[in-house]
């Protein structure tokens, strides 16, 4: 729809001459992390200026560092040919280029031949750091030739590695396969006695499988994390008041009949996600349905009242933090109980009576964990593309 | 009068899946949005007021009839609103609405 698309081209547009305009105050070591995980953000931009800079004097050597570089092929890319950078360009090539996959370079080279003949008319750049780039390009060719032998070699041994494990596994689907037997009998009949929890799934998921849940719950972390550091800098922009916000877009959304409605609605909606959290060990549910109301429900607010409204409860910032913690207090109840379990020693968390709302140890505490983790990932991750910025 | 309950219930389970049926028929031949938003709106309040009512027969005990109560009050409420808001949407970001309806007023 309209809404959609205007509001995505306002962003990146935006975005895109942030980084024209103030990506030289910023250290090589700070850009790069996001770019590995992102491919065709705005930040990948800059290095191309770079080297679109330089790119008539030295084309052989700058093809490769540009190849490197040429996941982008967006749409805005003319935005930030205006303003092409100059200060950044000797350390970014040596800072950058060794650690780009050696496949996004095949894949994506012929989309570096784009820039160079855009930056062409500029003026040219004095001659030592020209030669400087130029042998750093070499070294940094060098290296790559040998990642690229010893990443070969790696990949090939681990496929014959895991095809050796797959034949030698029992056959698919065989009556007597230990995974049709034992675990889930042991599952169902030990369940409550081992873990106190009346809900099997939860029992399963946050006693016998912890470890997994822990790995999803920071899986969803880390991508908040990775959404913030990306959005971090329009920031600064916004405060100029440079960026529109997508406020009125949303006029539509701020109707009187859903401002009454929500209103009414949005209490039951938040309890009713708590109720779920706290009693995932009782009843179907836990951690990440009750998150996921709870999270929905923030959005909700913020939809149709807005982000003044919802700060006061809940903000960036705060839900980084609350996820933090919860996931340390995860951590920590899971080492306790590893530690004790490993060792023979007799956990001193009683597992209560099963189907009392304190019962089954540590599964309640964590339960509360993956809900705060989960719905503040929802709500972080709402808010911060509808505001662009960390409030 | 369990005879009595098991009827009544399958009727309004009847009536309701009837009303689902109409209302998915529609959402495939109607083309535009609004016409789509209107069937949707419409047709599944109304279906899921009928099958809460028939589920009402067939549970036992006053705490599954509240529930039951309640979720068909939760859609009543929220289902006309989403259907307003996308019609609302619709209505301010499309440029060309005089080609798909007759407009009266525009907002």
């Amino acid at each position: 729809m309209g809404i959609i698309s205007d509001k995505g081209k306002k962003t990146l547009t935006s975005f895109s001459d942030w980084v024209s305009a103030n990506s030289p105050d910023i250290p090589a070591e700070v850009v790069y992390p996001p770019k590995k995980d992102d491919h065709g953000h705005g930040h990948d931009d800059h290095g191309h200026d770079d080297h679109g800079g330089h790119g008539h004097d030295d084309h052989g050597h700058d093809d490769h560092c540009e190849a490197a570089h040429a996941d982008e092929t967006h749409a805005h890319e003319e935005v930030l040919h205006e303003e092409p950078l100059k200060e950044a360009s000797h350390e970014e090539p040596a800072a950058e280029a060794p650690q780009e996959e050696p496949a996004a370079e095949a894949v994506e080279a012929p989309a570096a031949e784009a820039p160079p003949p855009i930056e062409a008319p500029e003026p040219a750049k004095p001659e030592e750091p020209v030669s400087e780039e130029a042998k750093l390009c070499a070294e940094v060719g060098a290296i790559e030739r040998s990642y690229r032998a010893v990443a070969t070699i790696c990949g090939i041994m681990l496929a014959l590695i895991l095809v050796v494990t797959v034949a030698l596994l029992p056959k698919f689907g065989m009556a007597n396969n230990p995974t049709v037997n034992e675990v889930s009998r042991r599952y169902l009949e030990e369940g409550i006695k081992d873990t106190g929890a009346v809900n099997t799934v939860a029992g399963m998921i946050l006693d016998y499988r912890a470890f997994d849940t822990l790995g999803e719950s920071i899986v969803l972390f880390t991508a908040t994390i990775t959404v913030i550091f990306l959005l971090q800098q329009s920031r600064r922009k916004d405060n100029e008041g440079k960026i529109g916000s997508t406020e009125a877009n949303l006029s539509g959304v701020r109707s009187l009949p859903a401002k009454v409605i929500i209103r009414i609605a949005l209490p039951f909606s938040l309890l009713y996600g708590i109720y779920v959290v706290i009693n995932g060990h009782l009843s179907p549910g836990g951690g990440f349905s009750g998150g996921t109301i709870i999270g929905a429900s923030l959005i909700l607010s913020h939809l149709a009242f807005g982000e003044r409204f919802t700060k006061r409860f809940a903000t960036v910032d705060g839900c980084s933090k609350v996820m933090v913690a919860a996931l340390l207090v995860y951590m920590g109840l899971k080492t306790y109980s590893v530690y004790t379990g490993a060792n023979g020693i007799e956990s001193i968390i009683p597992l209560g009576t099963p189907g009392s709302i304190l019962s089954a140890g540590l599964i309640f505490p964590l339960n509360i964990c993956v809900g705060l983790v989960v719905s503040c990932t929802m709500f972080t991750l709402y808010s911060l593309f509808t505001d662009w910025k960390i409030s | 009068m369990e005879m009595f309950k098991l009827i009544a219930g399958a009727v309004f389970i009847a009536i309701g899946l009837f009303i689902f049926g109409v209302a998915t028929l529609g959402l495939f031949r109607f083309s535009y949005v609004l016409n789509r938003v209107h069937v949707a709106a419409k047709c599944d309040s109304l279906a899921a007021l009928f099958v809460c009512i028939g589920l009402m027969f067939f549970s036992t005990g006053a705490g599954a009839i509240i529930k039951l109560l309640v979720i068909a009050a939760f859609i009543w409420l929220t289902n006309p609103v989403a259907s307003h808001l996308v019609c609302k949407i619709e209505v301010e970001t499309n440029e060309n609405l005089e080609n798909e309806c007759e407009v009266e007023e525009l907002p």
